[in-house]
């Protein structure tokens, strides 16, 4: 049931969230104009936006947010293209997955930041080395719920395929695949969110572009309106990042979010 | 499809790549300076933990890791129960709650730090912060994935109120409220870790990071070992708990990795 346009706009789902955001921002400025709260600690929203304002318009805000993005995008493929590949490998041969399935099961829980220290000694302070550390982890996520995603494939599916007459590639791109691309997805957009945190942690430790530089440099020379408003620009790409794919997915699998709902995964 | 439970086979390629290891560093293919070998780094783990040292900063960094979760495991618990039985609170909530969520937790450590100043409070604050908002999100989230079928048996059978509560929307949605509690955990553990890393003198993260920057290799494997062990140990110590304790819950090789 989709209801219309109209009746969204006044429904409860939208004007309550907006009426809290709203009291929370009118608040928090009366309060710094009444000098409850420290202007020094929370400017007033207002002064944050005029501060946004100018950084867009002189470019800067564009530059940070530009290679945050894309160094979220790069890793990330760094992460999904091989960790896919390994993934389904070790869903479809037991042998994979003897083999890699450890390994993995290993090294996922380790928290990801801790990757960055050893591999900056090898690396050095470079592009590279961040990237990789925001890849790692995310890599064997993408792995791990790939070899997940195959194996859940439900053999009367495969055997249907087969009887049809269905081989090799043409089993693998008409069958395995649209069958397990829900479950593929629901790793990607785990690991886009690990990775992201994992990229403005490691830019906040080590780089002097990016949002997390910024956020992080900002603080340091006590610019406060410029570091609210880093904040705010991570939190948008946040909940891009959280929310964004998701979105995606359903638009790319209809026919699937219906039984994701279903079976409780959303 | 389940998968028989793990046996002796998932130590083959472990210790495989151990093995491999070793041979590359007597070969001469691996220097000792940058990759020591598991020969060497063996003993040098024995000597740092004997040393104690290395169990200094375990304990700082598992007590950092600790009292945020205590702090924030009730309020969490009751704030997500709540939101998750009343749709005007999850609503008017939403707008916070889902920038908290989204936003990674380290970036709001710069503001803390502001208002609190450099010290082990903002640590603890912004840790606690980060379980507080898992755990409230996914207790949500296990009272809204609650089948609305057995809350009808429930009812069936003259549970209302506080019993319905007790014995049956509660036991549903315990499952979700535990894999909110270990997510809570593994991510805070990788904020500690991240704050360690710059911000503070001691901690697991201090000390690898200290050990990276004066190319200690083996202070540095050392290091990442305990780390490594930590997050192993959160990730399926409380997995098995939670079979234990829960037995009624679904068991899902690929959820632990959520």
């Amino acid at each position: 049931m989709v209801p219309s346009r109209v009746t969204w706009l006044f429904s409860r789902e939208l004007t309550i969230p907006l009426a809290t955001s709203l009291v929370v921002l009118a608040a928090w400025e009366a309060l710094v104009h009444a000098g409850f709260l420290r202007a020094a600690f929370f400017p007033p929203p207002t002064n944050i936006a005029s501060t946004l304002f100018g950084l867009a318009v002189s470019g800067e805000l564009w530059l940070h947010a530009g290679t945050t993005l894309g160094r979220l995008i790069v890793s990330f493929l760094m992460a999904l293209i091989p960790g896919t590949a390994l993934g389904l490998a070790m869903g479809w041969w037991i042998g994979m997955r003897l083999t890699a399935d450890p390994l993995v099961r290993l090294l996922f829980p380790i928290p990801s930041i801790a990757f960055f220290p050893v591999v900056i000694f090898y690396l050095g302070l470079s592009e590279w080395g961040l990237l990789l550390t925001a890849a790692i982890t995310p890599f064997l996520l993408i792995a791990v719920q790939s070899a997940a995603a195959v194996e859940s494939l439900e053999r009367t599916l495969l055997e249907a395929g087969r009887n049809y007459g269905a081989r090799g590639r043409r089993l693998f791109l008409r069958v395995i695949l649209p069958a397990a691309l829900p479950r593929l997805f629901i790793g990607y957009r785990l690991a886009l969110g690990v990775g992201f945190i994992v990229t403005v942690a490691v830019e906040m430790v080590a780089a002097k572009h990016g949002l997390g530089g910024f956020l992080w440099h900002s603080w340091q020379i006590l610019r406060i309106e410029e570091m609210y408003v880093g904040l705010m620009l991570i939190g948008l790409l946040g909940i891009l990042v959280t929310y964004g794919l998701e979105a995606l997915a359903d638009r790319m699998m209809p026919w699937q979010v219906d039984l994701l709902r279903l079976k409780g995964q959303r | 499809m389940a998968r028989p439970q793990a046996s002796w086979r998932v130590l083959v390629s472990p210790l495989i790549v151990v093995v491999v290891w070793e041979l590359l560093s007597a070969a001469g293919i691996l220097r000792p300076n940058y990759v020591p070998p598991p020969s060497q780094l063996g003993p040098h783990l024995l000597a740092l933990l004997a040393g104690g040292e290395l169990w200094r900063h375990l304990g700082v960094t598992l007590y950092r890791l600790g009292l945020s979760f205590v702090f924030a495991l009730i309020p969490a618990i009751l704030l997500g129960l709540s939101l998750g039985m009343s749709r005007t609170a999850r609503l008017a909530l939403e707008p916070i709650l889902t920038s908290l969520y989204a936003i990674p937790k380290i970036a709001l450590l710069p503001l803390v730090m502001l208002v609190l100043g450099v010290n082990e409070r903002t640590l603890i604050f912004t840790s606690t912060l980060t379980s507080f908002v898992q755990m409230t999100v996914s207790t949500m989230g296990g009272v809204l994935a609650v089948d609305r079928s057995i809350l009808e048996a429930g009812k069936n059978y003259g549970a209302t109120g506080w019993r319905l509560f007790r014995y049956v929307l509660f036991p549903s949605a315990l499952p979700d409220i535990f894999t909110g509690m270990r997510i809570g955990l593994s991510l805070t553990l990788v904020l500690v870790i991240a704050v360690e890393l710059t911000a503070a003198q001691e901690g697991l993260g201090a000390f690898l990071w200290t050990a990276g920057q004066t190319f200690s290799a083996k202070n540095l494997f050392s290091a990442f070992i305990v780390i490594g062990v930590v997050g192993l140990t959160l990730t399926y110590g409380l997995e098995r708990i939670g079979n234990w304790l829960m037995p009624w819950r679904e068991r899902s090789s690929a959820a632990m990795f959520l």
